[in-house]
């Protein structure tokens, strides 16, 4: 009898450690050591891959308008100002736009409300406003580097102040160079690529300055319908989800890039079964230098 | 005939286990053979850029229902307003542009409202004014594109104390969008200045982070220097001149006593708490040479922590109290050093740029030691990996000096004062400034500041 179960329950015991230690590496990809050099290796096609019949017209129209203000978000419509007991819709008709709400004077009036001791007469400062963003390629900003690249902008203004000629578009080029002859199988290009990473990185806000945010990876699993709406978006690691509040931050903040995204446009219909099912790997390690 | 039993029940299930064993070794080769063909026909895209922008966020007014509630709603929902956009990880957007009122919101919020504003995150609560003098303030916090919900909290307390309760809601939001934790329901300690350059007047002042409930805690005549928060207790410690004598001090905020710690009959400067609260490291010069000391507060035996005939002064303690940051003259100029919290601990020396560096402050993260840098007569102030690695200047001025922490290692604040004029001294002022080096404030103060210290998070 006693052979049976001591099999039997080392069986058991080898199956659960097997669950226990080996599952989790199905989703990691660790590298290690110090010094490695990361090389990224796309398979991708050169050429558009495009079928002539393709709405390349339409397309194209689309990525111009796309690509008028890159990088930005088109400002929102100006709000209607409602009233605190009426719900107004999109369709009323917007009244002039509300002047914008003045944080100076309500921070004024935290400050006057401030009960003081021995009647210390409290003068009132208008606080510095916030230090204007600037185009660095480290998010971690040294104030020696805001000189230099103050004065770097200052030599360069009077350039800038030139109205900027119209400049052709990338992805027109791109196009018009393309080679017509499709070939369903082939990977995405690197333009097709390319179109999908510009739309969801726009949307992307990094969560900069938390532990250890710049040696954080996270890969997402998306879903894509066939106009390119997200049906779906989930995080691959779970286990960290749930362990790390750190990663949870920087994890949701890769899910709401893809939510803001809502559609993927420009996307190549013929192409679906290559995009409709896709890994995103969010890596901010080349933002902070 | 039980033995049998028994013994036919474990040989079916030795039987079954092999047929799963079986089972399962057909599983593994179908998977090695299929997995790869299946995640070959993945795309993958690497996403390598990113946007540093504050997270839009619709903060709406509490709803109460009656006046007095509504007056409750609006005040606390300011003053988290305030608190998020001060903060420099979010912007609030104008409640004029909001199409849902206060009362619609306490069920399901329309998102698709909130969408339009493009609202990354909604809050959305409610005040109730009870019998006993009591509000209970609910709230809760929304991800307008997932459509769900983040966090929510009920809280009560005394009218009177609405301010905490916005605090608490502010630092619950901030700790669950950025993962970090909140610093809104905290204080600053420092030494308010007045009076003319050779007469100035030096005491102890105390407010909320956001500079609301000021008061003084000394009277002036005796000068108060290097205030510094207990992490445990809301406990300072301060060094203050009796008869010209250099006294430590303990001052506890919730009941108003304060004792000395000691007489000491040498200079004595730079009093720190450690992580537990138990001890204060601080350096003394008893032979005219100054070494880092530590007085067990339950005791009060002191230790000397450092032997050396070079000036050593300014110690803190890391979060997990097993080392020491420090300064000193040993290699002619000021540098910060590195050391374990015991006599015979080795000092490694992590400064290695331009200029002398002073004041190093060991971040409550653990992950950064900021200082103040001195080179060429510019002040500025810096922060470095406790190995010395990745060293930055987060803010620059005439005379800058003096960081202290944020409880959650995220947020510095420190003192610069102006570049005086012929006969005037200049401003002296408090700032904050994000550890990205961005969103640098003033903190406002009735009068000049200096020597900030930051409290942890009221208990």
């Amino acid at each position: 009898m006693g052979g049976p179960v001591i099999m039997s329950a080392l069986f058991h015991g080898v199956a659960l450690a097997l669950l226990y230690l080996g599952l989790p590496h199905l989703k990691y990809d660790e590298l290690s050591g110090e010094h490695v050099v990361v090389v990224e290796l796309f398979t991708v096609d050169e050429r558009r891959n495009l079928p002539e019949h393709s709405s390349e017209l339409e397309a194209k129209k689309e990525l111009r308008e796309e690509d008028r203000a890159p990088g930005i978000d088109p400002p929102p419509a100006p709000p209607p100002p409602s009233s605190r007991n009426s719900i107004r819709t999109v369709s009323t008709p917007p009244p002039p736009k509300p002047a914008p709400l003045p944080l100076e004077e309500e921070l004024q009036k935290q400050v006057e409300g401030v009960g003081l001791v021995d009647d210390v007469e409290v003068p009132i400062k208008k606080p510095n406003p916030p230090s204007k963003p600037d185009p660095f390629a480290s998010v971690l900003k040294s104030v020696e580097e805001l000189e230099v690249s103050r004065v770097a902008r200052s030599e360069h203004e009077p350039e800038e102040s030139k109205p900027a000629l119209p400049t052709k578009d990338p992805f027109e080029e791109i196009l018009a160079r393309a080679d017509s002859k499709f070939t369903p199988d082939a990977p995405l290009s690197m333009t097709e690529l390319d179109n999908i990473r510009y739309q969801i990185q726009k949307n992307w806000h990094l969560p900069a300055g938390g532990r250890n945010v710049q040696n954080m990876q996270v890969t997402l699993r998306i879903q894509l319908g066939p106009d390119g709406t997200v049906l779906d978006v989930s995080v691959v690691d779970q286990v960290q989800m749930k362990t790390d509040p750190f990663y949870r931050a920087m994890a949701e903040s890769t899910v709401r890039a893809v939510l803001k995204t809502d559609q993927i446009k420009n996307l190549s219909p013929e192409k679906y079964h290559l995009w409709r099912d896709m890994k995103i790997n969010f890596d901010p390690r080349e933002m902070f230098g | 005939m039980r033995i049998t039993y028994r013994r036919r029940f474990f040989e079916e299930c030795w039987r079954f286990d092999r047929q799963l064993i079986t089972s399962a070794m057909y599983m593994a080769v179908l998977c090695v053979v299929v997995y790869p063909l299946l995640a070959h026909a993945v795309t993958e895209i690497d996403i390598t850029r990113g946007v540093v922008e504050p997270y839009p966020i619709a903060i709406t007014e509490l709803y109460g229902g009656g006046v007095n509630e509504d007056e409750v709603g609006i005040s606390i929902a300011d003053v988290v307003t305030a608190d998020l956009e001060r903060s420099g990880q979010f912007r609030p957007i104008d409640r004029r542009a909001f199409q849902q009122a206060p009362e619609d919101l306490q069920l399901m919020p329309r998102f698709v409202d909130w969408r339009q504003i493009n609202a990354q995150f909604l809050v959305v609560g409610r005040v109730q004014l009870q019998s006993d003098g009591q509000v209970r303030v609910e709230f809760r916090l929304w991800d307008v594109l997932a459509g769900e919900h983040l966090v929510g909290l009920s809280l009560s307390t005394p009218r009177e104390n609405w301010r905490r309760i916005a605090h608490l809601i502010s630092d619950a939001i901030y700790k669950r969008v950025t993962g970090e934790g909140g610093y809104f329901d905290t204080r600053i300690v420092y030494v308010a200045e007045s009076g003319p350059r050779d007469k100035r007047v030096k005491r102890l002042a105390l407010m909320d982070q956001d500079g609301a409930n000021h008061r003084f805690l000394t009277d002036g005549k005796h000068m108060a220097l290097t205030p510094r928060f207990s992490p445990t207790l809301q406990e300072i410690t301060y060094l203050s001149y009796f008869n010209d004598k250099p006294r430590v001090y303990i001052y506890n905020i919730d009941t108003g006593k304060q004792e000395v710690l000691g007489d000491f009959p040498t200079m004595t400067i730079a009093p720190r708490f450690s992580p537990d609260g138990n001890k204060v490291i601080m350096s003394m010069a008893p032979n005219g040479n100054s070494d880092i000391y530590v007085m067990d507060l339950r005791t009060r035996v002191v230790e000397k922590l450092t032997n050396h005939p070079a000036i050593e002064t300014a110690p803190s303690y890391s979060p997990d109290g097993e080392h020491i940051t420090f300064e000193s003259d040993r290699s002619d100029k000021q540098q910060i050093y590195v050391m374990d919290a015991d006599p015979s601990g080795e000092e490694q020396r992590i400064s290695w740029g331009d200029g002398k560096y002073a004041t190093p402050v060991w971040s409550p993260r653990g992950d950064w030691i900021a200082f103040t840098n001195i080179n060429k007569g510019v002040f500025s102030i810096g922060v470095m990996r406790p190995d010395g690695s990745d060293e930055r200047r987060i803010a620059k001025g005439y005379l800058t000096e003096g960081p202290t922490w944020a409880p959650n290692g995220r947020v510095l604040m420190f003192f610069r004062e102006d570049q005086p004029s012929d006969d005037m001294a200049g401003d002296v002022r408090l700032y904050s400034v994000d550890i990205t080096g961005t969103n640098e404030r003033e903190v406002i103060t009735p009068m000049d500041a200096s020597d900030p210290a930051w409290s942890p998070l009221i208990p």
